[in-house]
């Protein structure tokens, strides 16, 4: 039975699931300011549509798909990038040596594609996130974006695809 | 390691930081849902106070507080009234929207789960609000001048003299129309003063030109001999008045006729041995007295 929750419970919910929330949102803008912004808006968005979710158990999946549509219009109102191209010339985001604790060539691996996310397209790029970083499975992201379950396989394979060609310096476009 | 653990400790979360931005963002959705509830309460009000206004002239006790629970917690909405609750903090943080301020306290880079105490008063002529906010120091204050001159609908701001030592009062006196909410927010804690024009009035500007009566002293400096004034009538509960000159003045009451000004008058006049520092005085919303 749907069950709603209260504002309470949200605020609850909201605050053990932060962390999460927070790696999600930085990882389309790669600074902390736009990611916290990000929260916010989606803090606000999720609190004001509230009586939408379905109950507390789709709770994570529904707020995450919040947090995504938030950082992609993050990102298409604030565009410093004008195109693919662009963004395929520049340099991946540095991330600061001193976050790294330990550093094996899995590590290395997982740096390089967090940083490869970003000549993807802010659409693309939740698919990686989702998928790789937040280890949900097929059948949830289509869940949460409301997709079906074979179109989350070949988005995720494509985003791949894009990234290993930029990774081993081929194009394709 | 696993790509999921790796993006929790690749990333450097600022958590204090990060629940900043959570709190902002639920409130502002509070605000939002109850702006919206509030708008049908507020046109309500106005058009009471307005009722009130022209049948009664100046209404003798007005005052409402209604609560609203907000995120388990509640929301105030008043006019005229206190509330807070004691509130370490180490700054202020403000925000304006437009005819919006919003007041949050800071204290180890977090906001506050409550707000200061707080009183609100209104009065009539020169139509003016009296806050008092307590642990406030000068400098916050100064910063809360500063943002509160540039609101539409202020004409001015003036501290006065606080009965208690650890509070700071201040006077904004309105623009001709304008009408003030004061609401408080806990969990995070935030104050907001919003003005607005009063609907009532604007549509044919029949705002009450009327003459309000009451008594007040001649002008003075904000020294100890207005201080020790405001000790001795402190039961009449004077109110310190900015004049044309830059001098202060004591005012008691609002009357809607001089009769009834000058009945004060000969009871303060018993009551003090003569009172000879009052006369009765009048004013209209606009009229800043001289």
């Amino acid at each position: 039975m749907k069950r709603h929750i209260g504002k309470h419970e949200f605020a609850e919910k909201i605050m053990e699931n932060r962390k999460r929330f927070y790696c999600i949102a930085y990882s389309y803008v790669k600074n902390e300011q736009d990611a916290l912004d990000i929260i916010s808006e989606a803090s606000c968005k999720g609190l004001l549509h509230l009586k939408d979710l379905e109950g507390p158990d789709y709770f994570l999946t529904w707020m995450t798909r919040i947090v995504v549509n938030t950082a992609i219009d993050f990102i298409r109102k604030n565009s410093r990038f004008t195109g693919f191209q662009e963004v395929f010339q520049g340099q991946p985001a540095e991330i600061p040596a001193e976050n790294i604790s330990d550093s094996g060539p899995d590590q290395e691996l997982l740096l390089d594609l967090y940083n490869a996310m970003d000549i993807l397209e802010p659409e693309e790029r939740t698919y990686i996130v989702l998928y790789y970083f937040e280890a949900y499975n097929f059948r949830e992201i289509s869940e949460m974006l409301k997709i079906p379950e074979s179109t989350v396989k070949t988005r995720v394979y494509r985003a791949l695809d894009k990234m290993k060609c930029h990774m081993t310096g081929g194009w394709n476009t | 390691m696993s790509a999921e653990r790796f993006a929790y400790e690749t990333v450097e979360i600022p958590d204090d930081r990060l629940i900043q931005a959570i709190y902002k963002g639920m409130g502002q959705a509070e605000r939002t849902k109850k702006k919206r509830r509030l708008y049908r309460t507020v046109t309500a009000a106005a058009a009471a106070l307005a009722l009130l206004l022209c049948s009664a002239n100046i209404p003798s006790v007005y005052a409402y507080t209604k609560e609203i629970p907000i995120l388990g917690e509640f929301v105030r909405a008043l006019h005229m009234g206190s509330g807070g609750d004691v509130t370490l903090h180490e700054d202020i943080s403000m925000e304006v929207l437009k005819n919006e301020l919003i007041i949050r306290f800071v204290r180890k880079g977090r906001m506050t789960d409550t707000v200061v105490p707080y009183d609100v008063r209104e009065y009539h002529a020169p139509g003016r609000i009296v806050l008092s906010l307590q642990s406030l120091t000068g400098e916050e204050y100064e910063k809360l001048e500063d943002q509160i001159r540039e609101m539409e609908g202020v004409t001015d701001i003036y501290q006065i003299l606080s009965t208690r030592k650890d509070t700071v009062s201040f006077v904004i006196v309105l623009e001709r129309l304008y009408d003030y909410e004061i609401m408080e927010q806990i969990f995070p804690g935030m104050l907001s003063i919003r003005l607005f024009q009063n609907a009532y009035y604007t549509a044919e500007d029949r705002a009450p030109e009327q003459q309000v009566y009451y008594l007040r002293t001649e002008g003075m400096e904000q020294n100890e001999s207005l201080r020790n004034l405001l000790d001795k009538y402190a039961a009449e509960e004077p109110t310190q008045v900015k004049t044309r000159d830059g001098s202060f003045i004591l005012t008691i009451g609002e009357y809607s006729s001089e009769e009834e000004a000058e009945k004060t008058l000969s009871r303060l006049q018993k009551t003090y041995g003569g009172a000879e520092e009052f006369r009765v005085g009048s004013g209209m919303a606009k009229e800043v007295p001289e």
